[in-house]
């Protein structure tokens, strides 16, 4: 071999070497993408994680203290090598004693599972005017989906739980109090014996309704049950309570006991809350509920955003997309 | 010879690449030490001073502050109350309930708890994404935690801050960049800690910790939350799964 091969050769060496210097660096970089979980990021940095490698040798200290507030320093990673205290104990190579973290872990899934549904179930009545012992089978559901709002979002959305919740004003907290329209009016779920003459007949879907003065009836049991408006029944009259309200630049939508009009040739037809709406009163059968930092009025499908006017205390309808 | 050349150059990248992490033993006595401590208490009290850079729709870049009071007794009852900005709420964790109320709203919501704090706090965190002040330094395994999650642990030295002699250790990864400050006294309880958000326009958060109580006396009905009068119990949306 000559001295110019070995000359070339050594540059290849170097020229190979530089070339996995950089390398493993940028490999590495991508390697925290597989690091414990935060939850999500935020400000919190180590929690256990499910997915923790269990690659170190546990050390053998026990747990003495009982009342411990955190169930005691656990040590279940090799500490640096020139520690002098761990390396005794890290080469007895333990192996199998299960960690802390695991123990919370599981019980944290499971727990996550029963309390949610516990959660969920322990719905309160907020209907204080109905009786329960009507079933009527009527599916309101329907009328509390949301149309998208035609105009665009300045502000960023509100994130939570994989949703974003889009309003165009800023949140603004003032208690939920169902607002009453009079007394011809009533809450859904409410009962009566008897309807007014004045009642007209409105059919939607193969279901009956019974419409007066803004409210919406079902025959059950011996009477008549308050139900959501139907979307798409359209009547002659509302009532002189009815506010408009704005739903865009070019539109109006009526709005009364809860539910939005449009009008047109044939009267005023039902259709569903559009989103960005704002209204100043909501009717009962609404729940406050809290999602993350922000407490929304919901019903059904619809969350109402409470927020200020002017200094008046109003609510506007949300926007709720899934994260893609 | 260029069949050496691809084993040199495989060998070297080994070597380098183990070499990546780099973890400073004094900086992981300190917090192992820290963690000791804080393992073997069976109650303590704290308040913690912290700030947050966060964008805001209205006014963009800003700076939040919170001020939280932080106690905890035995594996399972634990009490804080954090105020800042966005208003004032607390939590009471009894061992068998969570109480989560909004001072500001005048309103709270009740979450069948874990059997212990730290499932309580992660059981918050992750089911309904509430953050609680400095909640890290109570894992158990917080050190294992900054061994797996960061690639470079160093000893920076001493300083002062607030008065007190403290250790500073600094942890860095491709994320973050962790900054602790821990007493120089014989518990070495954290008194500072600053992350930096590479990933998120290097925002800042940053806490201060005031008037540690080592295992008080505490009375467990400070942990029993009873509603004012006046509050309404509503509902919690717990996060997709």
């Amino acid at each position: 071999m000559t001295a110019n091969n070995i000359f070339t050769n050594i540059k290849s060496i170097i020229f190979l070497f530089s070339f996995m210097v950089i390398l493993p660096l940028g490999i590495n970089a991508q390697r925290m993408g597989h690091s414990s979980s935060r939850g999500g990021g935020g400000r919190t940095m180590s929690r256990p994680t499910t997915s923790r490698p269990t690659t170190s040798r546990p050390t053998t200290r026990p747990t003495t203290n009982n009342r411990s507030i955190n169930g005691g320093h656990k040590k279940t990673t090799t500490r640096p090598s020139t520690r002098p205290s761990t390396n005794n104990r890290v080469n007895k190579g333990t192996t199998s004693r299960p960690t802390t973290n695991k123990k919370i872990t599981n019980k944290k899934t499971n727990n996550v599972k029963n309390s949610g549904n516990k959660i969920n179930n322990s719905k309160k009545n907020v209907n204080i005017n109905v009786n329960n012992s009507k079933n009527i089978n009527v599916n309101n559901k329907h009328n509390t989906r949301v149309r998208g709002s035609s105009r665009r979002y300045t502000r960023p959305p509100h994130r939570y739980g994989g949703h974003r919740y889009y309003c165009h004003r800023p949140y603004y907290y003032h208690p939920y109090r169902p607002f009453y329209w009079g007394p011809v009016w009533h809450p859904w779920g409410y009962f009566v014996a008897t309807l007014a003459t004045t009642a007209i007949i409105v059919s939607i879907e193969n279901q009956k309704y019974h419409y007066d003065s803004g409210v919406y009836y079902v025959s059950s049991s011996g009477g008549y049950t308050v139900v959501q408006a139907p979307v798409g029944a359209t009547v002659q009259t509302l009532p002189k309570e009815t506010e408009k309200v704005v739903v865009n630049e070019t539109t109006n939508n009526y709005y009364y006991g809860g539910a939005y009009y449009e009008k047109s040739d044939e009267g005023y037809t039902v259709v569903p809350a559009t989103a960005g709406t704002i209204v100043p009163s909501l009717p009962e059968g609404g729940e406050e509920v809290k999602v993350g930092d922000v407490t929304y009025v919901q019903f059904g499908d619809t969350y109402y955003q409470p927020i200020q006017v002017d200094g008046k205390d109003m609510y506007e309808i949300v926007e709720v997309k899934e994260d893609e | 010879m260029k069949n050496y050349s691809l084993f040199f150059a495989l060998i070297f990248s080994i070597s380098i690449s183990a070499q990546t992490k780099k973890i400073d033993p004094t900086a992981i006595l300190i917090l192992d030490h820290m963690s000791d401590v804080i393992g073997e208490l069976e109650s303590c009290s704290f308040d913690l001073s912290s700030s947050f850079d966060t964008e805001d729709p209205d006014h963009g870049l800003t700076t939040d502050f919170l001020k939280s009071n932080v106690v905890f007794s035995g594996p399972n009852k634990m009490l804080a109350r954090i105020e800042g900005q966005k208003g004032k709420k607390g939590f009471w964790y009894n061992g068998e309930q969570i109480a989560y109320y909004s001072f500001t709203e005048n309103n709270y919501v009740l979450i069948d708890g874990p059997e212990n704090t730290i499932a309580a706090i992660d059981k918050l965190h992750f089911d309904y994404g509430i953050q609680f002040p400095a909640a890290d330094f109570f894992y158990p395994a917080f050190t294992d935690d900054l061994l797996n999650d960061f690639e470079n642990i160093q000893y920076v030295g001493k300083n002062i801050i607030e008065n007190e002699e403290c250790f500073h250790i600094k942890a860095e990864n491709d994320k973050m960049i962790v900054q602790y400050w821990v007493s120089n006294n014989a518990y070495r309880t954290p008194k500072k800690y600053l992350i930096i958000y590479k990933e998120k326009d290097n925002l800042h958060y940053e806490a201060t910790f005031n008037n540690w109580q080592l295992n008080p006396e505490i009375p467990e009905a400070i942990f029993e939350f009873t509603p004012p009068a006046s509050a309404k119990e509503i509902k919690i949306l717990a996060k997709k799964k």
